[in-house]
C-alpha cells in the first residue's frame, strides 16, 4: 500500500469501515510512513476539535424567540396540509 | 400564471427516499419520535413545540455553518419548522425525522445563498473539483493538546474562520457528518447525495481544515495566534 491508496482509505478507516485485510495493510503502511501516521493524527484531531468546541450555539433567548414565532406561525396556518396535497397542486397545475 | 409555490417547492422533494439499508436494521423499536409526530398531525401544538426544542439547535448550527450568516439561520429556523410543521401528512417515518428536517435545512440555506447576490458559491455541486487540500503538503507535528493554548473565544473564531473558508458542498458535508454526527448514509439521504460521494466530499474537507487548523496548532507555533 502507497500513501495514496492510504488516503483513499482513509475515511472509511476513521468509520471503522475496513475489512480485517485491509486494515492489517492500513496498520503496517502506518507504521512505516511517517507522514500518513501524521496526517491520521492531526486529521483525527481536526474532526475531535470541532465537536467538543461547536463554534455556532444557539443562545437561551434566541431559542425560546425563535420557538413561540415558529408556534405562532403554526396556529395562525390552522392544520398541516392533507398528504395528498403536493400531488394533487402539481395534477392541477 | 405562475403558481404561488414558494421556491423551495420546486427544489425539495419532501417525501421521503428509502431509508438506507443499516438504519432499517436498527430500527428494531420505533423511533421517540414518531409518536411526537402522530400527536403533532392530530393537532397536539405541545408534541410539536417538543421536536423544535430537540431539534432546533442542530437546525440552526446547521444552517449557519452552510450560510455564514446569522440572521439567515434564524430566518431559515423559522421556516424549516414552518415547513415541516405543513408538510407533516407527508412524513411517513420512512426516514429518521431529524434526517427529514435537515434535508429541508440544507435546501433552505442553498436557497438563502442562492438569493444573497453577493455570495459567490451557491451550489452544493460548486468548487468541489477543486484540488485544494485533495493531497496534504503539511506534515508537522500538533502539540499534544493545541486548542488549550487559545482561550475559548480565540479558538471559537480560529474554528468559525477556519470552516467558513471551505466551498459550501464540502462545509456541508463536514458539518453533517463530523459535527452533528449523521451517518455516511443519513447524510447522503439529506443532501440527495451518493454515499461515494459523501465519502469523497468528507475525506476533502477533514483534509483541508487539517491543513488550515495546522498554522495554528503545529509544534513550535506555540506564541502565534
Amino acid at each position: 500500500m502507497n500513501c495514496t491508496d492510504f488516503l483513499a482509505k482513509l475515511t472509511d478507516y476513521f468509520d471503522g469501515r475496513i475489512d480485517s485485510d485491509l486494515l492489517a495493510e492500513v496498520k503496517q503502511h502506518l507504521c512505516t510512513c511517517h507522514h500518513c501516521e501524521v496526517v491520521v493524527d492531526t486529521t483525527r484531531k481536526t474532526i475531535d476539535i470541532y465537536r467538543g468546541h461547536e463554534p455556532y450555539d444557539l443562545p437561551e433567548d434566541l431559542s425560546t424567540r425563535l420557538r413561540t414565532a415558529i408556534m405562532e406561525r403554526c396556529k395562525a396556518s390552522g392544520s398541516p396540509e392533507p398528504a395528498n396535497a403536493a400531488s394533487a397542486h402539481k395534477r392541477h397545475s | 400564471m405562475a403558481s404561488p409555490t414558494p421556491i423551495a417547492d420546486d427544489l425539495l422533494n419532501l417525501t421521503e427516499p428509502d431509508e438506507p439499508e443499516a438504519a432499517v436494521a436498527a430500527a428494531d423499536a420505533p423511533h421517540p419520535d414518531l409518536e411526537l409526530v402522530a400527536r403533532s398531525k392530530a393537532g397536539d401544538s405541545a408534541a410539536f413545540e417538543q421536536l423544535i426544542k430537540q431539534y432546533e439547535r442542530q437546525i440552526f448550527r446547521t444552517a449557519l455553518h452552510i450560510t455564514q450568516n446569522r440572521e439567515d439561520a434564524e430566518d431559515i429556523t423559522q421556516d424549516v419548522f414552518f415547513k415541516a410543521f405543513q408538510k407533516l401528512n407527508q412524513f411517513q417515518g420512512n426516514s429518521k425525522f431529524s434526517t427529514w428536517l435537515v434535508r429541508i435545512a440544507v435546501n433552505e440555506s442553498l436557497m438563502r445563498l442562492r438569493k444573497r447576490k453577493t455570495q459567490r458559491t451557491v451550489s452544493m455541486d460548486q468548487d468541489v473539483e477543486t484540488e485544494e487540500g485533495a493531497i496534504p503538503r503539511d506534515f508537522a507535528e500538533w502539540r499534544p493538546n493545541p486548542e488549550q493554548n487559545y482561550n475559548q473565544a480565540e479558538l471559537a473564531e480560529i474554528l468559525r474562520k477556519t470552516i467558513a473558508g471551505l466551498p459550501p458542498g464540502f462545509r456541508t458535508v463536514f458539518t453533517l457528518r463530523d459535527i452533528e454526527n449523521l451517518s455516511t448514509e443519513e447524510t447522503a439521504e439529506a443532501l440527495g447525495l451518493s454515499v461515494p460521494a459523501v465519502k469523497s466530499r468528507l475525506l476533502r474537507a477533514r483534509l483541508q481544515l487539517r491543513e488550515r487548523l495546522s498554522r495554528y496548532f503545529r509544534k513550535g507555533n506555540e506564541g502565534s495566534k
